[in-house]
């Protein structure tokens, strides 16, 4: 194609002086580059760019973009950093992730002790034709903290499953509830989680996945690096920094928005709501301190909230400062749980 | 803001990394990495992809770095890899695409007549400017535009006063008018 030829260059800077709508390529260049478009767009200007029509000038514009990036505030790639050397066998890394696997061939069976103490049990589960899929099952009322095989470690919520092959050639995982993954780069073996109705699909970044029994949504949050979400309806999402994904599991409907990364502070402890509906957080409140909440009535308010809960606050605290700011219902704490009347 | 991010690479600094000097590599990868990440990303479109094809274009500095000539632009070696191996990724990921086909053998003359008509980037351009617009405003257009409706049968479908959909065609119309100067002849042309 000769959009990639140099030579096409040369050519094209006599072309460029006496057709001053050149410029439109230029225009067209820029935009594509400096923002984000509805995904047919995107692709319009992808095939548009290969056409080999106003090659040189495009080139042209592209080497423009090159040059007036700036990307003095993007965070140091370390982990980049990190893969490439393993790749080219450059010290370090390759006898981390030696000792890793070691450590982890040891945790598998000293887990189970420590981690009843810790009110969180490792058991072999499913026997699934080939590899032994371990089920790390973390009760209500506590968080965990999963480091797998290949490095990436899970903040894994209140009430959630995680499963993984004890094998883990694939990087594949499943999940129900919620966690925060932190994925140690490998562009050669993507990182898999699989929910109900979502895939996602990464090669090394931070997100957030909930995919909660009893809650009508899942959703992926991306706080860095990017991931490819398939959802069981059959479409695909590329998702990046502050992206939030959210489906409808009842209706298929698939929402895009943003979210501040600080919010899924709750992998640090505590539990944070970010736009949220008052029934999404009884729920998750329900699930976190491993109180049944009973409900009459039903929910008008839809209304979204964002807050977070301290690691120490108490059931109690928290339903105080909910009343004063969620409108539309009354609680009552009984022997058998909460009981939430909407008005 | 980081001091390993040297917006230039020394000729001293290639040569090292040519003799297989770790250090050297680090300084090459930390001054560029970003840059090519970022510069893939604005073509492709997708992060992940972006990182993957970064990372394998710093793997390939590695084990290609014999073949460096210290002497050429160190900055024009690494864009020329950016941006062949993006291009080379869109190609892929379009080649089932007819179109593309079609394309590939329409040949490189940049010499041919179309040269001097660019009505295929001013509709990519409007395509970029409506897929920006607020939802009502672009179905409105959409109606207007794609569908032919007129403004009464617009008002009638989603609704609304007529005056809306006038005031909403306009502003559409301002915002592009902005864009593509020709566009005026193409509208008032409907």
């Amino acid at each position: 194609m000769s959009i990639r030829g140099g030579s096409a260059r040369s050519r094209h800077k006599a072309l460029d002086t006496k057709n001053e709508h050149t410029d439109y390529v230029s225009e067209v260049v820029r935009r594509y580059f400096r923002e984000r478009h509805a995904a047919q767009v995107e692709e319009d200007v992808q095939r548009w760019l290969l056409d080999p029509r106003h090659a040189g000038r495009k080139l042209q514009s592209i080497e423009a973009e090159w040059e007036a990036l700036e990307t003095g505030s993007a965070a140091r790639p370390d982990r980049a950093f990190d893969a490439v050397r393993a790749r080219i066998g450059q010290r370090a890394t390759k006898t981390v992730h030696r000792f890793r696997r070691a450590a982890m061939r040891v945790a598998a069976v000293v887990v189970p002790a420590l981690a009843i103490a810790a009110g969180v049990w490792v058991y072999l589960a499913r026997q699934n034709q080939h590899t032994a899929w371990i089920d790390f099952v973390v009760p209500y009322g506590q968080t965990a903290i999963l480091d797998l095989p290949d490095g990436s470690q899970l903040a894994v919520n209140s009430g959630s499953t995680v499963s993984y092959p004890e094998k883990f050639a694939e990087r594949s995982v499943r999940l129900s509830g919620e966690a925060y993954f932190d994925v140690a780069p490998d562009a050669a073996r993507p990182f898999v989680v699989e929910t109900g109705n979502l895939t996602v699909r990464v090669t090394g970044t931070e997100f957030n996945v909930q995919a909660v029994s009893g809650i009508n949504t899942e959703t992926v949050s991306v706080s860095e690096g990017g991931v490819e979400v398939l959802t069981a309806g059959g479409s695909t999402h590329d998702l990046y920094a502050g992206d939030r994904l959210t489906l409808d599991k009842v209706h298929g409907n698939v929402t895009l928005d943003r979210f501040e990364p600080s919010d899924q502070a709750w992998s640090g402890g505590g539990l944070s709501f970010s736009d949220n509906t008052c029934v999404e957080i009884f729920a998750k409140i329900g699930r976190h301190f491993e109180i049944p909440f009973h409900y009459a009535g039903t929910c008008t308010n839809n209304q979204r909230y964002t807050l977070k809960i301290k690691q120490n606050d108490t059931v109690d605290q928290v339903m105080t400062i909910l009343d004063k700011l969620i409108d539309g219902f009354t609680y009552a704490m009984r022997d058998d749980g909460i009981h939430i009347e909407y008005e | 803001m980081d001091s390993c991010m040297n917006k230039f690479v020394t000729e001293e600094t290639v040569r090292s990394l040519q003799s297989g000097d770790h250090q050297a590599f680090e300084t090459v990868f930390f001054a560029y990495f970003n840059k090519v990440k970022y510069f893939i990303y604005g073509l492709i479109k997708s992060e992940s992809d972006a990182e993957e094809i970064a990372q394998d274009i710093f793997v390939r500095v590695w084990t290609n770095r014999e073949a460096i000539d210290p002497d050429k632009n160190f900055t024009t070696y690494i864009y020329v890899s950016a941006r062949n191996a993006a291009l080379n990724f869109l190609k892929k990921r379009h080649v089932r695409s007819s179109y593309v086909q079609e394309q590939i053998h329409v040949g490189s003359d940049s010499d041919n007549p179309e040269d001097g008509f660019f009505a295929r980037e001013i509709d990519l351009l409007i395509q970029m400017s409506v897929s920006k617009m607020p939802e009502r405003r672009r179905r409105i257009f959409e109606m207007s535009r794609n569908e032919g409706l007129s403004n009464d049968q617009i008002a009638q479908k989603l609704n609304i006063s007529k005056k809306t959909v006038e005031n909403q065609l306009s502003i559409a119309l301002k915002e592009l008018r902005e864009v593509v100067s020709l566009i005026v002849l193409f509208f008032t042309a409907l």
